[in-house]
């Protein structure tokens, strides 16, 4: 098992070096660059983390009881390890490209299952760690702790995640054995990925909505005494949070047996899951990599019907069909689908204490501007389709596939215009459910809402050809990996912003307009009409010498 | 009918030149063999004469339309079988047919007589339902294969199209080849399989270090070096010039 195991752990090590990841093309000042954002951003956000930390243990030490932080944090690290580690999980243990390699390897299958499970802790552990670290340092010094107290901590605080694993480790095993849904992973993960991102999104409206008082620790009192519900419901279900508490902050025998039993029960948990399911688990990974294969023997007796079709419509079906299969491109793409209709619903319908302010909303909206509501719903929805990942990364996405679009027979100007009607339709999904939401929670404003959806489509369309020309002038062609194609695109990222910019001009100029006194309803007028013609040009541009630097681009890896 | 002329392709902003004036002409009805070294110039030429590179000095011909002039009709004259299948891995073998046929806007009629014919031949017929990413190397080569038929072009470009046939499929695919330039049409493929371009080729092209070293009838060619078979002129060319 351990050499396996140093291989997984050294390939982990190696994917954070950037070197690695550098192309020929790529200078190394950009590999470097890329990874300073990169880190600047980790910093920020565990940043944004240690400060709601602080605050709320200043709450609960407000409540005198600071203890109740280090378990709120226990929870958190033992239910962000059974949420997020979920797909992590599945496919390590089922999904991962070594797995028949392995297979021809003298490694038991349960000394394969170990290693993994361990690698897969070691990072969940460092994540844990990372997370109480803020709350365990606030209260050792805040109780004058010795070194003790800081050992223990760290001891304890490792250990967190091995139920977790070990509980979705059996999840795994039941999901892959009694159902057929391996056969869907794809289907699948687009699923459970999107229902991730709507619990998530009405998580933080909930969190973002629980008080409307400006005052921090107004605020974070407020939070805490719902997070003590939440604490309490937790700690019932699952007591050893409070053996962590308690080894942590207690003395003498009690804490040492507390200690030795939160101990007991994580080591064992694994072991557990490795001595029961062990056995089995390199047959059912094996018979679960066959699974394509069986698949596709029982679709020899399937017969699809298909006529001919245009090379436009073939190209576009194919461009949007992509989309739709390829989860990482699905979620990067219609997140602005589910996000703007979550956030409006979860105002709606879960905001408790601000719902009743929310009621209120249609009657200060009656004493706006009725030009003013379309513009604004201009605004949200043009908003929404501004993250659309799609069309920005339309050509990068050809990878080396660039090389047999360059074959074809088939005017670049066609094969440009698929890409955009692709992008177009992708932002008709992710308006379409804002525009239909907002239509029912504001009937009075339904002529309004009508005219701002397609107001917003005009500029949806301005800055999707835009952002389709960038990324025909700066392709990256050279990717490994679909996440790469779409996710690691510096000049994608670029285009969104841009488009974002483009809104918020366009909405300076819209209060620039009405302040030199022209009607809302002309501002907005205006505005359109000036995003119409620029819709002309820039598809006339797109279609002329945008296509033959299309065409004209080589693959340079 | 091809013709490359004073083709030269450049990379490291001149300093080496992949392609060196390559001047090249191959009439119709014929199978065209191109061989050469490794990185001797054989998939760059390819790559410029299918579109997929820019020439940086020359012109290129197939059927008497200029590549760089009007692409999109000398796009319809050939078909082509890279080396390596990097595409579409999702579609099922049935879908990347169809959708390579709706691009070359052939008719229901002839994307079902060409399936029909060429899916017996490679014994493909019961994993065209199957996802391609499933398929081995050799099925995926014979899909590449028959989707540069579908439209039956004028020109059949296949660079390396041997590699990971079955003896079976590389028997049908000889004979196909030679059925092809039978009737009128062109061949061209890279290989380095000297035994196959001997038995198939009515002519052969050398390359080496971007520079067309040899053309023309093996017979011919294999006399002139007083070479026993194609191997020992291939390897007396490139070693002498080397």
């Amino acid at each position: 098992m351990l050499p396996y195991l140093k291989l997984l752990i050294r390939q982990r090590i190696a994917s954070w070096n950037p070197f690695s990841h550098s192309s020929k093309s790529r200078s190394k000042v950009k590999t470097v660059l890329g990874y300073i954002g990169f880190a600047l951003l980790a910093v920020m956000l565990y940043g944004m983390l240690a400060i709601l930390e602080y605050f709320m243990y200043g709450a609960f030490d407000q409540l005198g009881e600071p203890q109740t932080m280090l378990a709120l944090t226990g929870v958190l690290c033992t239910l962000l390890t059974v949420i997020t580690s979920f797909f992590y999980i599945f496919n390590e243990l089922f999904f991962s490209k070594d797995v028949l390699f392995v297979s021809a390897l003298p490694i038991s299958s349960r000394a394969l299952l170990s290693a993994k499970l361990i690698r897969i802790w070691l990072g969940e552990a460092g994540i844990a760690l990372a997370i109480c670290l803020p709350v365990l340092l606030l209260y050792g010094i805040g109780q004058g702790m010795g070194v003790f107290y800081y050992t223990n901590a760290i001891l304890l605080t490792l250990m967190i995640p091995m139920v977790p694993i070990a509980v979705v480790t059996v999840l795994s095993f039941l999901l892959i054995r009694v159902s057929a849904l391996w056969k869907r992973r794809e289907a699948l993960t687009v699923i459970m990925g999107m229902l991730f991102l709507m619990a998530f999104m009405w998580a933080e409206m909930q969190l973002s909505m629980s008080s409307s008082e400006k005052d921090m620790n107004v605020v974070m009192l407020q939070l805490v005494l719902k997070q003590r519900q939440v604490l309490d419901l937790f700690a019932g279900l699952y007591p050893p949070i409070h053996w962590f508490t308690e080894a942590l902050t207690g003395s003498g025998m009690t804490a040492a047996l507390l200690w030795v039993g939160f101990a007991a029960l994580n080591l064992a948990a694994l072991g557990l899951v490795v001595t029961i399911l062990g056995g089995a688990y390199q047959r059912l990974a094996i018979r679960q990599s066959e699974a394509l294969t069986r698949m596709n023997a029982a679709a020899k007796k399937r017969v699809t019907k298909q006529g001919a079709r245009s090379p436009l419509v073939a190209l576009y079906r194919r461009e949007l069909r992509e989309i739709f299969i390829v989860p990482i491109y699905a979620m990067n793409s219609l997140t602005g689908a589910i996000m703007f209709p979550v956030i409006a619903a979860a105002m709606v319908f879960g905001a408790g204490s601000g719902a009743s302010e929310l009621a209120l909303l249609p009657m200060a909206m009656a004493l706006l501007p009725k030009a003013l509501i379309a513009a604004i719903v201009t605004g949200v929805l043009a908003f929404t389709n501004s993250m659309n990942m799609a069309v920005s990364t339309a050509v990068s996405r050809e990878g080396k596939r660039h090389e047999f679009y360059r074959t074809l027979p088939v005017q670049p100007q066609i094969q440009l215009l698929a890409k955009l009607l692709m992008g177009l339709t992708i932002n008709l999904i992710c308006a379409l459910p804002m525009a239909i939401l907002l239509f029912f929670l504001l009937p009075a404003f339904q002529w309004q809402i009508a005219i701002g959806f397609f107001a917003s489509l005009l500029f949806s369309t301005g800055t999707a050809i835009a952002s389709l020309m960038v990324d025909v002038n700066h392709p990256k062609f050279g990717w490994k990996s679909e996440t790469e194609a779409i996710k690691q695109n510096g000049f994608a990222a670029l285009s969104m912003f841009g488009a974002m910019g483009l809104i918020a001009l366009a909405a300076g100029l819209y209060y620039g307009l009405t302040w030199l006194g022209v009607s809302s309803a002309g501002a907005l007028a205006i505005l359109c009409a000036v995003m119409l013609l620029a819709d002309v040009l820039l598809v006339l541009r797109l279609v002329g010498a945008t296509s033959r630097r299309y065409i004209l681009q080589e693959v340079t890896i | 009918m091809i013709r490359f002329e004073h083709v030269t392709k450049k990379y490291a902003g001149g300093a080496v030149k992949a392609v060196d004036d390559l001047c090249l002409e191959i009439d119709g009805g014929k199978v065209f063999g191109f061989l050469g070294p490794n990185g001797a110039g054989k998939t760059t030429t390819i790559k410029m004469m299918t579109g997929i590179l820019n020439p940086d000095e020359g012109q290129i011909w197939l059927e008497n339309i200029e590549l760089l002039k009007d692409p999109i009709q000398a796009k319809r004259m050939f078909g082509f079988v890279p080396d390596t299948f990097e595409m579409f891995e999702r579609l099922t073998g049935m879908e990347y047919l169809r959708f390579l046929a709706d691009l070359y806007q052939v008719s229901e009629a002839q994307r079902k007589e060409q399936m029909d014919k060429y899916l017996a031949m490679f014994e493909l017929e019961n994993a065209v339902q199957q996802q391609i990413r499933s398929y081995s190397h050799g099925m995926k080569q014979k899909l590449q294969i028959i989707g540069s038929l579908i439209h039956k072009p004028q020109i059949w470009i296949l660079d390396e199209p041997m590699v990971g046939l079955d003896p079976a499929s590389m028997h049908a695919l000889k004979q196909e080849m030679r059925a092809y330039c039978e009737s009128g049409k062109t061949v061209f493929f890279s290989t380095h399989v000297l035994d196959v371009a001997e038995r198939l080729c009515d002519e052969i092209g050398i390359i080496r270090q971007g520079k067309l070293i040899a053309k023309g009838e093996p017979e011919k060619l294999m006399k002139l070096d007083s070479a026993a078979t194609l191997e020992d002129l291939f390897l007396n060319l490139t070693e002498k010039e080397a």
